[in-house]
């Protein structure tokens, strides 16, 4: 007998093998058959592609016709396969069928979410993949599965369960796995599962066309006994997708800060970068905080960490700007207010959130724009306001520079007041991380030859393509090319090279120790790391930095990056070599202020408004932003020659945030009120 | 055609059919065509397809699956990359039974059938000739005009957005 179904499927910016595969999963959980199939992929304009399907399915069980609540069910898991990780379709559709797919997602999400907080403590027993095997044996599965249940009853928009039989239940699963399992490490990561359920918000699992998972968390679950110290922060959002795990952590309930894209070249990376994904985006949050001294709003940050070593580098492209699109869409989920939101959305935190993002590592304009329309058509508030760096209505920050200016400005000051070198009148050697085809470094490269023509050499330039080197200096004109291109150092002209340059490229080991050395190697007047992963220079790996008698490789750092230099790295730099810092915070600031400024616009202006007025605005702005750069870098000078002996040039600087971080409050609670007045008016 | 030479091959020989095949199409796309006995074998075919080629990435583009009426025997076929424009470049009558059946749609002639889409403005000539541009001329020229306009209203659902859209239909002799 031929197939029992005619099933279509049209599914929006899928890789088709795989939109192909997910619907024979499912079909085949479900018990049917292939028997004939059509793919095609159509045209969807700027959107992308869809994939059309025609599939025709036989059930495997003639004695089991398929009625309407399994085709409404199969109808729903067909959908979220699109967004399903790997790991949850191998959980739901081979090795667990029972669970469902609902429950899988949300154990999958739980063991992502546990490894940032659980590895700290113990980062060997409690490595990511210790966690996945460990909760998804046969003998735990059951309690995830229970928890997951918990979630799911807790948040459920129709009938949430009260607080104190949350409780109860609550208690009694602890007893049971308290009682029943012996493996200790089993036990506290089911302990901790339920801790997190009860540190949830909000959710949107219960939201129909959700892309990710989404919770808003109490800070509280994320922080360790180690961490409880240090400052927390006022929200944290996570959310779970296809292939990727996403952290939004801001320290005031109305704060600005980037969205960040971190894509590990291999497997072991991404098991070392997830164990730190929340470290990382609370410690840029906070150096946020600390950066947006000049503006009313807090400091925010949010880090999207993907698993795409296994993909092509088309594929990779593609899943980025899909993780992009599932995390944004998550956090309106969490944050919008409407009729959707209502009513499928339990609030346990009985207030509304506004947040504001902005663009950093590895966000495109097209990210950027696709942000803004998705939060219009969702009914947002104010949907220009939610990312900043628009290239229309808005001030890329790319395109104009605005951080590179104001690390610019530090620079020449550091370089005078230091190295007592006037950078207009005398020669002076860089050393960039960070590549020309990247915002800070690019821009970097392009204001020092603006300000300083051939007084600036760069003597070594490093990214993810490789590095360049030239004790003469490389060609200006030739960098200038990469930078107008948005090309990779690695594109670097080797005839434009010096008798004693070179160019290594990270395609083999050799090339890879000299690109991650470069910053260490080469002797240079200063230093600007404009890019690289967080940490790089750290306690356990500061002396390569210094040459064999002690001395530094450049007694000068700008650091035009985020918590390139771990902070006990700093503090040995200086102490031992006399190294002088400008710390992030401060050197790079300027990017959020341009943003801030941005955002005050699109309140006050239409898009067509702002648009007309561009020009003037943009040069007010880059004005203010200059002025900004050179008033605090006259102060921390001040500071630092009046108490010479201090370990770092920021020292007193921060001390001037503490002071007016307290003072934001107030101007925060303003603008608060602004907006709503603002809102309620128009 | 090489299909079949493949599987009479495999009959004279007395073989089990089952059976990879890879073709280079002559615009430079690739086939491959996997044949197998019986069928529920498909899932695993699909599964171990490639994910790229040694000339780089290409993108799987289409996509067929045939069962014999028997089900002793099945064909996949998969076509990867993109055809070249000059092949895929519509004539005027292509599509011409779609907006045929369109135009009874449109006017009624179906409105008791309810396998059948009702009539709406995406079914008129000019949004459909439109509609086609979006299409490879294949998925055009081959289907089948109801199947066609059903699946042009899954595509108005998704179209412009991130989301996936189903449709179960139970099969009809």
């Amino acid at each position: 007998m031929l197939g029992d179904y005619w099933i279509d499927i049209a599914v929006t910016n899928s890789l088709p093998q795989t939109a192909l595969e997910n619907a024979a999963r499912v079909l085949a959980m479900n018990n049917l058959d292939i028997m004939r199939s059509h793919l095609d992929v159509l045209s969807d304009g700027n959107n992308g592609n869809v994939t059309m399907l025609r599939l025709l399915v036989s059930s495997i069980d003639k004695d089991k016709p398929l009625h309407d609540e399994i085709l409404d069910q199969m109808k729903e898991e067909l959908k979220r396969t699109k967004w399903m990780d790997p790991i949850t379709m191998d959980l739901v559709f081979t090795k667990y069928p029972w669970l469902g797919v609902i429950k899988g997602e949300i154990i999958t999400a739980m063991c992502c979410l546990l490894h940032p907080i659980m590895a700290p403590t113990n980062q060997y027993a409690f490595s990511r993949s210790n966690i996945f095997e460990t909760i998804m044996k046969d003998r735990y599965i059951r309690y995830a599965s229970d928890i997951a249940e918990l979630f799911l009853d807790r948040f459920n928009p129709n009938d949430p369960i009260r607080d104190d039989e949350f409780s109860m239940r609550k208690e009694k699963l602890l007893k049971q796995i308290g009682s029943d399992v012996e493996d200790s490490l089993a036990k506290e990561l089911l302990a901790k599962m339920l801790d997190i359920v009860s540190h949830t918000f909000r959710t949107n699992v219960y939201l129909q066309n959700r892309y990710a998972l989404g919770l808003r968390l109490d800070p509280r679950v994320m922080h360790t006994q180690e961490s409880q110290t240090r400052d927390g922060p006022y929200g944290v959002f996570f959310c779970h997708g296809r292939r990727f795990n996403a952290f939004h952590c801001r320290f005031r309930d109305i704060s600005r800060g980037g969205m960040r894209i971190v894509t590990p070249a291999n497997s072991e990376l991404h098991a070392l970068e997830s164990s730190r994904q929340y470290e990382e985006c609370w410690g840029l949050a906070f150096a946020q905080h600390l950066k947006n001294k000049d503006i009313p709003e807090g400091g925010s940050k949010a880090v999207v960490l993907i698993q795409c070593d296994d993909l092509t580098s088309e594929a990779k492209q593609f899943i980025m700007r899909k993780s992009v699109k599932a995390f944004t869409n998550t956090l309106l989920d969490l944050i919008l207010e409407n009729e959707e939101t209502k009513s499928h959305i339990v609030d346990r935190l009985g207030k509304k959130e506004v947040l504001y993002l902005g663009p950093d590592e590895q966000v495109t304009v097209d990210d950027i724009d696709w942000i803004v329309k998705r939060a219009k058509l969702r009914g947002y508030d104010n949907p220009n306001a939610l990312m900043s760096s628009k290239p229309r209505a808005g001030i890329n920050h790319k395109e104009y520079g605005v951080t590179s200016e104001g690390v610019n400005c530090f620079l020449d000051e550091a370089l005078q007041r230091v190295l007592s070198i006037n950078p207009k009148k005398d020669r002076f050697s860089l050393k960039l991380t960070g590549g020309p085809g990247g915002d800070v470094a690019g821009n970097m490269i392009k204001l020092s030859i603006r300000d300083y023509g051939r007084n600036v050499s760069f003597v070594g330039i490093a990214d993810e393509s490789g590095c360049a080197e030239d004790p003469d200096g490389l060609d200006h004109e030739e960098l200038l090319r990469l930078v107008d291109m948005g090309l990779t150092i690695s594109h670097f002209d080797p005839t434009k090279l010096g008798p004693d340059g070179s160019i290594h490229l990270v395609d083999n080991e050799a090339g890879i120790k000299h690109r991650n050395s470069m910053h260490n190697r080469l002797k240079a007047d200063a230093f600007v790391p404009c890019g690289g992963r967080p940490n790089t220079i750290d306690i356990s790996n500061y002396k390569a930095f210094l040459n064999a008698d002690g001395e530094p490789s450049s007694k000068l750092i700008v650091e035009g990056a985020n918590l390139f230099i771990t902070k006990e790295a700093r503090k040995a730099l200086y102490d031992e070599a006399g190294v002088t810092i400008i710390k992030d915070s401060s050197a790079n600031k300027c990017g959020v202020i341009t943003s801030s400024y941005e955002i005050c616009a699109a309140m006050m202006l239409s898009e067509e408004e702002f648009y007309e007025q561009k020009d003037t605005i943009v040069n007010e702005v880059l004005e203010k932003l200059r002025s900004l750069a050179r008033l605090e870098a006259e102060l921390l000078f001040r500071e630092f020659e009046s108490e010479p002996g201090k370990s770092h040039v920021s020292k007193r600087c921060i001390i001037y945030v503490t002071f007016i971080v307290d003072k934001r409050l107030l101007l925060t609670t303003i603008l608060s009120r602004l907006h709503a007045g603002y809102k309620s008016t128009y | 055609m090489d299909h079949l030479k493949a599987i009479s091959a495999i009959e004279d020989a007395n073989l089990d059919p089952y059976m990879n095949l890879k073709s280079h199409l002559p615009d430079g796309r690739f086939m491959l065509t996997y044949i197998r006995p019986g069928t529920g074998r498909i899932l695993n075919v699909i599964q171990n397809l490639p994910r790229s080629f040694s000339g780089g990435y290409l993108p799987l583009t289409k996509a067929q699956v045939f069962t014999s009426e028997d089900e002793k025997l099945s064909i996949s076929i998969f076509v990867y990359g993109n055809e070249v424009e000059s092949n895929s470049k519509l004539h005027l009558d292509d599509g011409a039974h779609i907006i045929d059946y369109a135009k009874k749609i449109q006017d009624g002639l179906f409105r008791s059938d309810r396998l059948v889409p009702s009539s709406c403005d995406l079914f008129n000539q000019d949004e459909l000739r439109a509609y086609f541009q979006k299409c490879p001329k294949t998925y055009i020229l081959r289907s089948e005009p109801r199947r066609f306009l059903k699946q042009r209203l899954l595509y108005e659902e998704v179209s412009g957005t991130e989301c996936m859209a189903v449709s179960f239909e139970v099969r009809t002799k």
